[in-house]
């Protein structure tokens, strides 16, 4: 009995703390629990007792070196290899307005820290009200896109009408999912309107299709970072499409500038119930 | 033998087309990359004529708040609701998947589905892959039997508990249970008992956050408070920090005007459900 107690709290410390750090966490509480176990064992005479209580000191301390630990665990980040997620690079955004949304993207492809062409398509059309946007590998960009187009196309023929943007968000999510043991490196960015109701949609994902549908904006790419902090201080619900336009393309151009494998040139589609403008912005070439 | 006319039928479950190429790219020196985590508080009681859920809503991805909002305690049948912890993506499609069959099973009886059903159900659908699906959830119902509540780790072992927590606050929200629950709590208390509980993951366990979800099953019916209780009300931004029309400089422009040109409406005549077979 206490011996799958201890083995419960090894579960528990797994989930969010960094694989050096759980051993130590791990062994102070289950030692903790032991000594417990041993003492109302001999207390009682009578084996294991049935359940082991820890005060909540020992909860709290446990907790709050969890919590040291984990905020040491960023520094550790900063030199990590580098994900293949940053192979090729990229920054993404998607905004929602008043009866419009937007979505902008960089245009570098790149290997690693070399430049190979600053045209590069990330943002693709899948309906006329409806976009993606596939930052990561570009290998898989293309595939998932392609793959993407054909369960679409095949949607369209069999319901014979326009995909809702959710409902494609669920594609992109099981499309995804399936290959949750062996991932495309792909975190898709969704934006379009309602082919009813024309309302704004847009959505995000993990590279698993983990669903995040935002009301306000949601980011993609190697400098995430940059994107949220942009974001979080330019940002305003209800804005208008041209101020949309130039809120989302400063926040995508002032983020990227900080970051080395995105930006050279960027796109910008703002989607309204009756056009879709795309526009080139200038950015800095280096 | 694929062709036009005989598509091969793609096989069910997972795929594992990519893991090949996936280790020879982290061999290479390339890190995995992390996929989203909740990251959570999530907690549980039965109380006097029902069970109560409840969780935090934030996602993180590293040390990033992915999603200030996401859902955590999933819908599996009208009479049943399960909170997630682990990797966001597991919880989410577990549970989508679990709720279907047991939808099924429900259509197939007629009967309102036990909660031991879909804990069996859960259990064993974890316990085949090992540990490797991410989702530690905790399911709470109301059925003949009266309030059920279920923990279950993502290996696949279960218990039937009277209160419990999971995630990586588990341990704050547990000292709030281990002091105060007692049985047969009157609803309001309950609820604020849970919700303290969760609060007390929102305020010491850095991957949980933001606002404080509650889901009331009983007999009578399921009260779902999203949110329930916001932990930290965010400051009122002072200024805007709007640029000038005309800020960014375009390159090119151009406009795709999307035009209706016909708009047919075919209504379909209602037809008897076909029950010969």
């Amino acid at each position: 009995m206490a011996h799958s107690f201890v083995a419960k709290y090894r579960l528990r410390a797994k989930s969010d703390v960094p694989e050096i750090f759980q051993r130590r966490n791990r062994d102070e509480l289950s030692a903790c629990i032991r000594h417990r176990a041993d003492t109302a064992a001999q207390l009682t005479g009578s084996g294991w007792p049935a359940r082991v209580r820890i005060t909540n000191q020992e909860i709290a301390d446990s907790c709050s070196r969890l919590r040291f630990e984990s905020s040491s665990a960023i520094l550790d980040r900063m030199y990590d290899p580098q994900s293949i997620l940053a192979y090729n690079g990229g920054a993404v955004i998607a905004m929602k307005g008043k009866n419009c949304v937007a979505i902008a993207a960089d245009r570098r492809f790149g290997i690693q820290a070399q430049t190979i062409m600053c045209d590069f398509q990330k943002i693709f059309e899948m309906e006329p009200h409806l976009f993606i946007s596939l930052p990561g590998l570009a290998t898989d960009t293309q595939t998932v896109m392609e793959r993407l187009r054909f369960r679409l196309n095949l949607y369209e023929l069999k319901e014979n009408r326009k995909i809702h943007p959710k409902t494609f968000t669920a594609m992109v999510s099981n499309l995804l999912y399936e290959k949750r043991f062996g991932p495309y490196f792909v975190e898709p960015i969704i934006a379009g309107l309602d082919p009813v109701t024309f309302e704004p949609f847009i959505c995000n994902m993990d590279l698993i299709g983990s669903r995040n549908m935002a009301e306000d904006f949601v980011v993609g790419g190697t400098c995430t970072e940059q994107l949220y902090g942009m974001c979080e201080s330019l940002y305003e619900p209800d804005l208008e499409p041209n101020e949309l336009f130039e809120t989302i393309s400063q926040a995508l151009v002032n983020a990227f500038d900080r970051d080395a494998i995105s930006g050279w040139g960027a796109v910008v589609y703002i989607i309204e119930k009756d056009k879709v403008t795309k526009r080139t912005i200038k950015t800095r070439m280096d | 033998m694929t062709s036009l006319l005989a598509p091969e039928i793609p096989s069910p479950g997972f795929s594992f087309d990519l893991c090949q190429r996936n280790s020879a790219l982290i061999k290479k020196g390339f890190a995995a990359p992390k996929a989203v985590k909740t990251g959570t508080t999530i907690a549980g009681v039965v109380y006097k004529d029902g069970v109560i859920l409840g969780g935090d809503t934030r996602a993180t991805e590293d040390t990033i708040v992915a999603d200030k909002y996401s859902l955590k305690i999933h819908y599996l049948a009208p009479n049943m609701y399960c909170c997630g912890a682990g990797t966001a993506a597991d919880t989410e499609m577990t549970t989508e998947m679990i709720a279907s069959q047991l939808e099924l099973h429900r259509l197939n009886t007629g009967r309102i589905v036990p909660v031991c059903t879909a804990n069996t159900l859960i259990k064993q659908m974890l316990f085949r892959y090992q540990g490797h699906i991410g989702a530690a959830l905790i399911l709470g119902g109301f059925d003949l039997d009266g309030p059920q509540l279920y923990c279950i780790y993502p290996h696949g072992s279960t218990e039937k508990l009277k209160y419990t927590t999971m995630g990586s606050g588990s341990l704050a929200a547990m000292a709030v249970f281990e002091s105060r629950w007692r049985p047969d709590l009157p609803e309001e208390e309950a609820k604020q008992l849970v919700a303290d509980a969760i609060r007390a993951g929102v305020f010491n366990d850095l991957a949980s956050g933001s606002n404080v979800d509650l889901c009331v099953i009983r007999k009578t019916g399921v009260d779902y408070l999203r949110p329930y209780d916001t932990a930290c009300v965010k400051g009122e931004r002072q200024i805007s920090y709007r640029y000038k029309p005309g800020t960014t400089a375009v390159l090119t422009k151009t406009v795709q005007p999307i035009i209706v040109e016909e708009e047919t409406v075919r209504t379909i005549q209602h037809e008897a459900m076909d029950t010969s077979a």
